[in-house]
């Protein structure tokens, strides 16, 4: 299948748009190292530093306006109306006459001041690696505090019943907002290196009061944390300094092509995102059809998407090892979920939508581990083994349900799901946990959210994790999610897998070979009810919680969008869709949020993305198997 | 004698057959009995609120009636109707517009953008035939993301909006709207509500007096008389002569205009079986094949009654609103499909069968039961919470259990027909 011309046309204009963007990019990298670029950063620090004395200077006379305004106005006996109008029209009136004497610093003699703010640079290097070192860990205090409140704050409300338990999403939220240094006490070091700054200050202030001789000295302790700002810029990277200095407004000190030469360095890693990004929208121009034979439609939408995010993220300067680590992360703390549904579809009973009282015999037997205060080890192989061994009964009696049921079953299987999550609803009211630890504080019952910390929160994410460029690898985890994929291989592999799949694909084949179609069936769905039971186990530990109540009620749906979106029909699916399709998926959400909270303010876009995402792809995968037939 | 014989054994078998066919109203009714009694509630205090809610639900459990008979189950995607007319009653409040003209404007919204989505859902539908039920909730789920977008992002920030409906500093709509100041609050329900018994009376009246009228005219049997005039003569007798249900019933009002709204819809259903479509649709809800080979589109039959139904819920639910008096803006809608699904369920219809009698008795056991579950959850349990979890795990329940028995006996059928062919 060969490209239309129109397809041609518009992959060419890409293409040359990325060509531009690329050219632009490197060009910027390159004009990064030469000396030019060099003496423009110096006189946009200078400029910088004048420009924020400036502004202080400026600020004073706008208030020192105001207030004489104030003053004139009582006395004229304005109204109050009155008074706040003229004041404000005053003060902006001082304020522009100001700016315009003050901000143009253009004939200023700077080589004194510039051998002055070199040295205060000198001796700020110290204070500033020791002050960055400190505040990173009040950060990381900072944010485990907050997790832990708002944890806290969701036990102590009463359960709902109709009210949904917190999301994952609202307990990251913690981490990419930003950190409340109100708290943050500096240490005795600390302030003594602050103190050794002083005559390095006093040099370059006196070296500022030089060039704008209107600046008072009462300002001198005013603005010395602001002139540290802005001269420490220059400990981190090209773009750290050149925005640190951008805020002030020193861009004013380039004119005409310096300025865009400027822009361009500053943006030169933007820019060539920017042409990636174009590159891949010219390919997938290109060779449109022959993707979406191969991927599908969902998938290639999902996939795009996945990579408009990836350059957005970058474009917002999001950390990218970070959101890595949490996609990562994600990946394998949904991973064995998702997997629970691979052999449901095998089997042939679809997707599995009452995996749900897999979860619940996952979820009991780690409540017993917590009863008994076990922790660590012991704890996660007393939950995953109790979880197995309930797990094996409740899905042979539901295989054996499911198999009245052909042709509802996901139907069927979504309801029972419900149900069973209400039952246990009222059920987690009224089992006997006596453990103070589990159960409301008044009253009885057991607690909506469940910290795993002192038992075994993370403790695959801990085993053998380790840092690369800055990613975070929750080695546990991956290897037990990789484990399990390829147990299932395995299985897959055997002769009751070979049978099973067969059973699931053409169940009158099946059964002309000699194969027992209800037994295969009951066996993958006994098989997915176990794996949901240890899913839930990793899941918990993983995300450091154990939620209850109304929390397993949605993970059918996220566990079968995974699978989907990696590729999976309602009647067939391999190991690798689970792989591909929970990173996937999990990679857009967790893309998604910090997207979307970089881009605009609002919480919520994130849960809306994930209600589409989620039951488009079951919407999909509903029409494909649909039509007639079935049923 | 022997023919007495054969009657009474008949008898036993239509006894067990309407067991069979009605057990879960049947164990509803026990449960519900059993939680009145339990709950401790005074009766009147329940009677009163039972009223109010039926007046407030019926119209949208009678909603879900069509596709059921067109074959379609149970259409969930009724929540896309309610979020309809939620935009309907969002614009009324933001233009300010006051009382019944407000209501009338948004039903008047509604309808159009109803109607639409039903054509969306039941094209949608059409894709997936045996899988509605499945398909109609995500469908519902999808479309509550798509209402949250529209809500949460569009509105009030790319359509601006009056601070009637949105909140300073905040993006969106409000998550609560006041409908009290506009007189938007019970408008329907306000212009015409009388004491329960003389209502009861009056409607008792005008349906003896009806229906002999009919049966002169020779419209209808004996039979249909009576079965007709003697529950209404019977009803009004009861209440007027024993005191007991007299002091139960006499402190509620009922609001007439909303009950007749209700009886129209009902009269609706009747008469629209009796139409060319009502036709069309009982012979797709029978069997696909046989309609396609008899020259009905099946496809677009089946569109038509998606897209009456969604606009009578969308209706439906401006009625809920109006008496609730607040709009819920992000949740109001979220449990429409599951509490009317559940409670005609509770009524004895199942997946392809359905009528009025069964829709209005299934909200009535669903609500009492709604109404008392909290108060015997805590009489009998120490917490009423658990009464909360109970209704809502009632609500599933219901459906899965309909869903199984559904799927059970239409399999079974099928191995008949297969082992026979």
């Amino acid at each position: 299948m060969k490209p239309t011309k129109s397809q041609w046309v518009a992959a060419g204009l890409l293409f040359v748009l990325a060509l531009g963007l690329l050219a632009a990019g490197v060009w910027g990298f390159v004009l990064r190292g030469q000396p030019q670029t060099a003496e423009a950063m110096l006189r946009m620090r200078n400029y910088a530093v004048l420009r924020t004395a400036a502004g202080a200077i400026v600020n004073e006379i706008y208030l020192q306006a105001k207030l004489d305004a104030r003053a004139y106005a009582r006395a004229q006996k304005f109204s109050r109306n009155q008074i706040t109008v003229y004041m404000d029209e005053q003060g902006e009136l001082a304020r522009k006459a100001a700016e315009e004497k003050y901000y143009n610093t253009r004939g200023i003699d700077r080589s004194e001041l510039s051998a002055a703010v070199e040295s205060f640079e000198h001796s700020l290097s110290g204070y500033a690696r020791l002050e960055a070192a400190e505040k990173a860990a009040y950060a990381e205090v900072w944010r485990e505090q907050q997790a832990a409140l708002a944890a806290e704050g969701v036990s102590e409300e009463a359960a709902g019943a109709e009210g949904e338990a917190i999301s994952e999403d609202a307990m990251m939220a913690s981490a990419v907002q930003k950190v409340d240094y109100s708290g943050f006490v500096p240490s005795a070091e600390l302030n003594a290196l602050a103190e050794s700054l002083t005559p390095a200050y006093d040099a370059m202030y006196g070296a500022l009061e030089a060039a704008l001789p209107d600046l008072e000295p009462e300002m001198k302790d005013k603005l010395r944390d602001p002139l540290i700002m802005v001269v420490r810029g220059g400990e981190s990277g090209f773009n750290t300094e050149y925005d640190s200095y951008a805020v002030t407004g020193a861009q004013g000190a380039f004119e005409g092509a310096e300025k865009t030469r400027m822009i361009v360095t500053r943006q030169a890693a933007n820019l060539i995102m920017l042409a990636l990004g174009a590159l891949i929208a010219a390919l997938t121009v290109l060779y449109y059809r022959p993707l979406k034979r191969s991927l599908g439609m969902p998938r290639l939408v999902i996939t795009a998407f996945f990579i408009l995010l990836c350059i957005l993220a970058a474009l917002y300067n999001i950390n990218v090892a970070g959101m890595f680590s949490t996609v990562l992360w994600r990946t394998g703390m949904y991973g064995v979920l998702a997997l629970a549904m691979l052999p449901g579809i095998q089997a042939g009973i679809s997707l599995n939508m009452g995996m749900t009282v897999g979860i619940i015999a996952g979820l009991i037997s780690t409540l017993v581990a917590l009863e008994h205060n076990m922790s660590s080890w012991g704890a996660f192989f007393f939950s995953v083994i109790g979880g197995i061994l309930l797990a094996v009964p409740i899905g042979l009696l539901y295989g054996k349900l499911l198999n009245r049921l052909k042709g509802s079953e996901m139907t069927v299987s979504t309801y029972v799901g419900f149900s069973v999550v209400s039952l246990f609803c009222i059920a987690w009211m009224l089992l006997p946990f006596k453990n103070p630890k589990l159960t409301w504080a008044l009253g009885s019952g057991l607690r909506t959210m469940h910290n795993m910390g002192d038992s075994f929160g993370q403790l695959l994410d801990r085993f053998l994790a380790f840092d690369v460029l800055g990613v975070h690898v929750p080695t546990g985890l991956l290897l037990f999610f990789l484990l399990c994929c390829f147990i299932m291989w395995l299985f897959s592999r055997s002769r009751t897998g070979i049978a099973m799949t067969a059973a699931g694909a053409n169940h009158r084949f099946a059964e002309a070979a000699g194969v027992n179609v209800n037994n295969m069936r009951i066996i993958g769905t006994t098989i997915s009810t176990v794996i949901a039971a240890v899913g839930i186990i990793v899941y918990s530990q993983s995300f450091g919680f154990m939620q209850l109540y109304n929390g397993p009620k949605q993970m059918g749906f996220v566990a079968a969008s995974a699978i989907l979106i990696g590729g999976a029909t309602v009647t067939r699916a391999k190991v690798s869709h689970v792989i591909i399709g929970t990173f996937l998926f999990q990679g857009v959400l967790a893309l998604g949020i910090q997207v979307a909270n970089a881009a605009i303010a609002e919480g919520g876009l994130s849960e809306v993305m994930r209600i589409l995402i989620s039951n488009g792809i079951i919407l999909y995968a509903l029409t494909q198997s649909g039509g007639e037939g079935r049923g | 004698m022997a023919e007495r014989v054969v009657k009474r054994k008949d008898l036993r078998e239509a006894a067990r057959e309407n067991l069979r066919e009605y057990i879960v109203t049947y164990v509803f009714l026990a449960l519900s009995v059993l939680f009145v009694v339990v709950s401790g509630r005074p009766l009147n205090d329940i009677f009163s609120q039972i009223v109010g809610r039926l007046s407030r639900n019926l119209f949208i459990v009678l909603a879900l009636i069509i596709p059921i008979i067109a074959g379609m189950g149970i259409n969930f995607a009724i929540t896309i109707g309610a979020m309809a007319a939620q935009v309907g009653l969002m614009l009324v409040i933001n233009w300010e517009l006051e009382g019944i003209t407000g209501l009338l404007a948004a039903a008047g919204i509604t309808l159009p953008l109803a109607a639409f989505f039903g054509f969306l859902i039941g094209s949608l539908l059409n894709k997936m035939k045996g899988q509605e039920t499945i398909g109609s909730l995500i469908l519902g789920y999808f479309a509550n993301g798509a209402y949250q977008l529209l809500f949460l992002f569009i509105f009030g920030n790319i359509i601006p909006l009056s601070d009637k409906v949105t909140i300073v500093g905040a993006s969106g709509v409000a998550n609560t709207l006041n409908m009290m100041g506009g007189g938007l609050y019970m408008a329907i329900d306000k212009i015409w509500s009388l004491p329960f018994t003389t209502a009861l009376y009056g409607v008792s009246a005008v349906i003896v007096l009806a229906s002999l009228a009919l049966y002169f005219l020779k419209k209808i049997s004996l039979k249909r008389l009576l079965a007709l005039a003697v529950p209404a003569v019977f009803l009004s007798l009861v209440v007027l002569l024993v005191p007991p249900v007299y002091q139960v019933v006499k402190g509620t009002s009922v609001p007439m205009v909303t009950f007749l709204l209700v009886g129209v819809l009902c009269v609706f259903n009747v008469i629209i079986m009796r139409t060319r479509l009502g036709q069309k649709f009982r012979a797709v809800g029978q069997s696909r094949t046989v309609a396609n080979a008899a020259g009905i589109n099946v496809n677009r039959v089946r569109v038509i009654a998606i897209m009456i139904s969604t606009v009578l819920a969308g209706w439906g639910q401006i009625i809920f609103i109006q008496n609730l008096g607040t709009l819920q803006t992000y949740a109001a809608h979220e449990m429409v499909g599951l509490y009317a699904g559940a409670a005609i369920l509770v009524g004895g219809a199942s997946l392809n069968r359905a009528t009025n009698t069964q829709a209005v008795v299934g909200t009535l056991l669903f609500h009492i039961l709604f109404t008392v579950s909290q108060d015997a959850g805590k009489n009998l349990f120490g917490n009423a919470n658990i009464g909360e979890f109970f209704r809502v795990f009632i609500a599933y329940g219901v459906i899965a259990v309909a869903l199984v028995m559904h799927t059970w006996r239409s399999n079974a059928i099928r191995k008949k027909n297969s082992l026979q062919a």
